[in-house]
């Protein structure tokens, strides 16, 4: 045991020698930290502010200042690049002496226990950082306070994220130290570092990069990507908000960067014990270690090259023979070249490269039985159902389905669709979700079989469509399996099953981003932000709407979502939308801020018998336009796009240029007075156009091969709003005859 | 006392010192010899505590000395290149030594640096090398250690210093029982500092004596006999090493003591008889003969 007095004397002695340590950390966290600060604060100019935004410039300027000082005394980029950089510099700089022979002689003959010296090289590290931290951040609210920019939200924040840099520090630093023992050179520590820091990472790309290349179904969520055990994955989830991280908070994350924390410390402190002092020089200390890091290492970069091999022959999931050779020859090839290299490096010296020739084979082996596991799918990972005891509850989320504008979260403020369906939707009819899973992925895999390709699947059968929805296993263990399938949406089978799963409350509450009560509070009062965006339309004609009475129509809509029916739906055409403004405060902080808005939309269908009511209230009723009254033209046009496709195909074309389309283009311009017949019969089958065509549910859709524009007459009413005119539609099936006679080829 | 006891050390597949007994006794000098690469550095390394054995033990007064602070007190290292802080003074160099080193003796550290012109306050990066070798030696014998290794340490010493440092290393040897133990390729440096001597080769020790009793049993006698029987009756008597023979010449190496040599040279009649001096390299040539050694190749160059 050294004694306290010895302890701290060991430490002052330590510190003497790394005081050029303490000047860069001086000079990054204290100097520029403040001086960074004291800049931006500077720069900010309030007449700009004034001339920019009128009232508000003094709420965004306080608001733009609370950004900078988040960023230079929070977790923001400054300080966390600083972070990295220092805990990478003080680990070199206290243990890179285990490197040197005649440091290790000077400093291992001293009369200090090991694990002494190891501690107090530790600890002078984490002093330098935490000295200069703290330093830097009084400096910083000193600032902040003489400025006048100073508030105690900013401080709690600093607070926080010291804590959460501390940390984050910490664990770099281990694993730097940890990276160090195991080597014994500077460049090799360097590089274990870089290898430890980075191979999670590409370890994760390089499975999502063979998913993506070999299975339909899987899933990948950007969360996949983000390393588990490594400081910055931990870091950048920690650091996140908890609604991003699925439900998980910033202090589960914080517990898992702490536990990994003390493994790295215990993990270095065992090698740096263990590690013989002879070693020093030497690429890696261990002898042992060298054939498994050099498998590790070759056989991954072998298997990026196959990946590679495969995307130049430009090839997915259909191989032909030749192909396979060529995966081979190059992952050999690769092989032989990056185990000569690794080969070198450790033994330092180029005559290595032709040492262990057996490890040519093995790497390109391992690589190739990777490669060929994903292809053929081994483990049947691709098209797995999980067993429905297994499963806690799924989501459910048909992609595209009735175009919700994305998600809303007043207290997070704009969120990733699979954030909002994981943090809101559990369906607890995993039967019927599996069922709809199984038949869909059958179904899809038989349309291949005949088509051949995934690009060419609209070909598939008469009247198929297939539409995509995610589907999240929530596991019982804990895990989280997505998959992303392809239903079926005109199979009776799928049909009834969409229906049954799509009018759960559980759906319905989860899916649809208005069920949330919650939004309301986001519906600005002033309009002071955006104007004029509160409205219902349906393309054609537009009714404004105050706020008041965009939130009573909110909650209509809400009333008439408890009666929604999937299989209903197929047959409606929407009457139109309702588009709102929203505004919200700035989702990291607590300031009051309205510098952000969005417009919303939703869908109203004629079965919305509240929303419907509504708009009638308000003069609204689809049946009472008369066309007739104000269009005095009707141009329709029949692209013929499946004869054209048909044609292309006998010419070999993927298509036809336009001089040879313009053959099957008819056309004709019907008129209110000398056509009034056709003209009449026009005006009552066709419907606004304004939102596009396309439908998730496969339901009645606009019959893509018509175009219609219609002409307004300037003195009307229409007239004046649109000039000219407005885009129309045929729905499927609902073409006059006339029209389809006429504009026959 | 070190007792140095069956001590192995491997790299790779190199054996460096291969199961090595030898003790060395208090306030003697104790003279480790070798060539480059005889494994004298390990040994010395793995007695600092600095290296572990992969076998064997080493110990100081009884105490095993690797990751042992207490062992360790009692000895001071000195590399064969001996490392200062970057940018640091002997002023610096003393700060922390005398840290880690509580007997540690300023004023006579500040003394001795004053007599070899060792500037207290001056950059040690703009020493000399054999200044930064002075400075190293003065650290460890003002560290007040009982034990002092040297590696290679009188290496760019010129002759007045390192008569230096041998009067201090004898003086301090008188007053506070100081044992250096001192690693050296070359038999010239430490033919007149050292008790004992060990000689290692290849990892192995070829022979540990004390210089004393090599020079009282090891003589040198020139005679020319009066007849051949003469020098067959001498030969019957004597232990004899070598006989050099130029005409009717002979010089003999002999083992035994003197007054036997004598008595044994004083039965016989000799047209002339002289003993003459041996230095401590034509012992050592004597002793690694006799173990089938070449010495000359061994330690001499």
């Amino acid at each position: 045991m050294t004694s306290r007095s010895s302890s701290w004397v060991n430490l002052t002695e330590n510190n003497k020698r790394r005081i050029w340590q303490w000047f860069v950390a001086i000079l990054l966290l204290v100097i520029l930290n403040s001086v960074l600060l004291l800049l931006m604060l500077m720069s900010m100019d309030e007449d700009v502010y004034v001339i920019n935004y009128g009232t508000r410039a003094m709420d965004m300027m306080r608001s733009d200042a609370a950004r900078y000082c988040s960023e230079m005394i929070g977790t923001g980029a400054f300080r966390t690049v600083v972070t990295t950089f220092l805990a990478v510099l003080l680990a070199f700089g206290g243990y890179s002496y285990i490197n040197d022979k005649v440091k290790l002689d000077f400093y291992e003959s001293m009369p200090m226990k090991r694990g002494d010296r190891f501690s107090t090289i530790w600890l002078s590290g984490v002093l330098i950082y935490t000295g200069t931290y703290i330093v830097g951040t009084l400096i910083c609210f000193f600032i902040m306070t003489v400025t006048g920019y100073g508030d105690v939200y900013t401080m709690e924040e600093a607070l926080y994220a010291f804590v959460k840099l501390l940390l984050y520090f910490l664990a770099v630093y281990h694993l730097y130290i940890f990276a160090m023992m195991l080597t014994g050179t500077a460049i090799g520590g360097l590089c274990a570092y870089l290898v430890m820091s980075l191979f999670e990472l590409a370890t994760r790309g390089l499975i999502g990069l063979y998913k993506i290349s070999f299975f339909k179904y899987d899933y990948i969520l950007d969360d996949f990507y983000i390393p588990v055990i490594s400081p910055y994955g931990l870091f950048m989830k920690m650091t996140r908000d908890s609604y991003v991280s699925g439900g998980r908070s910033p202090l589960e994350y914080a517990l898992y960067l702490l536990l990994l924390v003390f493994v790295l410390l215990a993990a270095s402190y065992i090698v740096y014990m263990k590690r013989p002092v002879e070693r020093a020089g030497k690429t890696l200390v261990f002898k042992g270690m060298a054939t498994f890091l050099k498998l590790l290492m070759a056989t991954e970069v072998v298997a990026y090259a196959s990946l590679l091999t495969l995307y130049v022959l430009n090839r997915t999931r259909q191989l032909k023979r030749g192909d396979i050779c060529a995966i081979i020859l190059v992952c050999f090839i690769t092989s032989l070249i990056i185990c000569s290299i690794i080969e070198a490096v450790f033994e330092l010296d180029i005559k290595a490269v032709v040492n262990k020739k057996a490890h040519w084979f093995i790497c390109a082996g391992f690589a190739l039985a990777v490669f060929f596991g994903f292809k053929i799918d081994f483990f049947n990972i691709d098209e797995y159902v999980p067993a429905a005891d297994k499963v806690a509850s799924v989501v459910f989320a048909p992609q595209g389905y009735e175009d919700s504008y994305g998600y809303f979260v007043p207290e997070y403020g704009n969120v990733r669709d699979y954030e909002y369906w994981l943090n809101n939707m559990n369906i607890s009819d995993v039967d019927s979700v599996r069922s709809l899973a199984a038949l869909s992925m059958r179904k899809y895999d038989e349309a291949l079989k005949v088509v051949g390709s995934e690009d060419e699947i609209y070909r598939y059968g008469d009247g198929e469509e297939f539409s995509s929805a995610v589907v999240m296993y929530r596991m019982k263990n804990g895990r989280l399996i997505t998959r992303q399938i392809y239903i079926p949406v005109k199979d009776s089978e799928a049909v009834a099953l969409l229906d049954t799963i799509m009018t759960s409350d559980e759906f319905v509450n989860g899916f649809f981003a208005e069920m949330n009560p919650d939004i309301d509070k986001c519906i600005p009062e002033k309009k002071d932000i955006y104007s004029g965006g509160n409205v219902f339309t349906d393309g054609i004609h537009t009714i404004k709407l105050d706020v008041n009475e965009i939130k009573e129509f909110i909650s209509c809509y809400r009333s008439d979502m408890e009666t929604y029916s999937y299989r209903d739906r197929l047959n409606m055409w929407p009457v139109g939308y309702l588009d709102y403004e929203i505004a919200y405060n700035d989702p990291d902080g607590g300031r009051v801020r309205a510098s952000y808005g969005s417009t919303r939309s939703i869908v109203i269908y004629p079965d919305m018998n509240r929303c419907m009511s509504f708009l009638k209230d308000r003069g609204y009723e689809p049946g009472n336009f008369d066309l007739s009254k104000e269009a005095v033209r009707i141009s329709v046009k029949n692209y013929h796009y499946d004869k054209q496709e048909e044609y292309a195909k006998e010419q070999g074309l993927d298509y036809l240029p336009e001089d040879m389309a313009e053959d099957f283009i008819k056309s004709r311009l019907y008129d209110a007075t000398s056509d009034s017949e056709k003209f009449n019969e026009i005006a009552s089958c066709i419907v606004p156009n304004e939102r596009g065509h396309w439908r998730w549910d496969g339901g009645l859709s606009a019959d893509y091969d018509y175009d219609v524009y219609v002409i307004f007459d300037p003195s009307s009413p229409l007239g004046t709003q649109f000039r000219n005119g407005a885009c129309y539609c045929f729905l499927k099936d609902m073409v006059p005859g006339v029209v389809e006679k006429e504009l026959s080829l | 006392m070190i007792r140095i006891d069956n001590v192995s050390k491997d790299f790779d597949d190199i054996t460096a010192v291969d199961r090595v007994s030898v003790d060395i006794n208090e306030k003697n000098v104790f003279g480790l010899l070798g060539t480059n690469g005889a494994g004298k550095s390990t040994l010395l390394r793995m007695v600092a505590g600095i290296i572990r054995p992969d076998a064997g033990t080493v110990t100081v007064d009884d105490m095993k000395v690797y990751d042992n602070p207490k062992a360790k007190r009692n000895l001071y290292f000195v590399s064969d290149t001996p490392y200062f802080f970057v940018n640091g003074t002997p002023l610096d160099m003393l700060s922390y030594v005398k840290n880690q080193y509580p007997m540690f003796n300023t004023e006579k550290y500040e003394r001795y640096l004053k007599a070899f012109n060792l500037a207290p306050d001056r950059k040690i990066n703009t020493y000399s090398k054999g200044m930064k070798r002075q400075l190293a030696l003065l650290l460890g014998i003002c560290a007040g250690t009982k034990y002092l290794l040297c590696d290679e340490s009188f290496d760019g010493l010129d002759p007045v210093m390192r008569q230096g440092i041998k009067t201090i290393f004898a003086r301090e040897m008188d007053e506070r029982g100081l044992t250096p133990v001192i690693a050296s390729h070359n038999l010239r440096e430490l033919e007149d500092i050292c008790d004992h001597v060990g000689l290692l080769h290849r990892g192995g020790v070829l022979l540990s004596k004390d210089l004393d009793d090599m020079k009282l049993n090891i003589q040198r006698v020139q005679c020319v006999f009066e007849s051949e029987e003469d020098e067959k009756k001498l030969l019957a008597q004597i232990d004899m090493v070598k006989d050099d023979v130029t005409g009717s010449l002979h010089v003999y190496t002999i083992r035994g003591k003197k007054e036997e040599t004598e008595k044994a040279f004083a039965c016989v009649n000799t047209v002339f008889c002289e003993v003459l001096p041996l230095s401590l390299e034509e012992i050592f040539i004597s002793e690694t003969e006799v173990a089938g050694y070449d010495i000359k190749k061994l330690i001499m160059g």
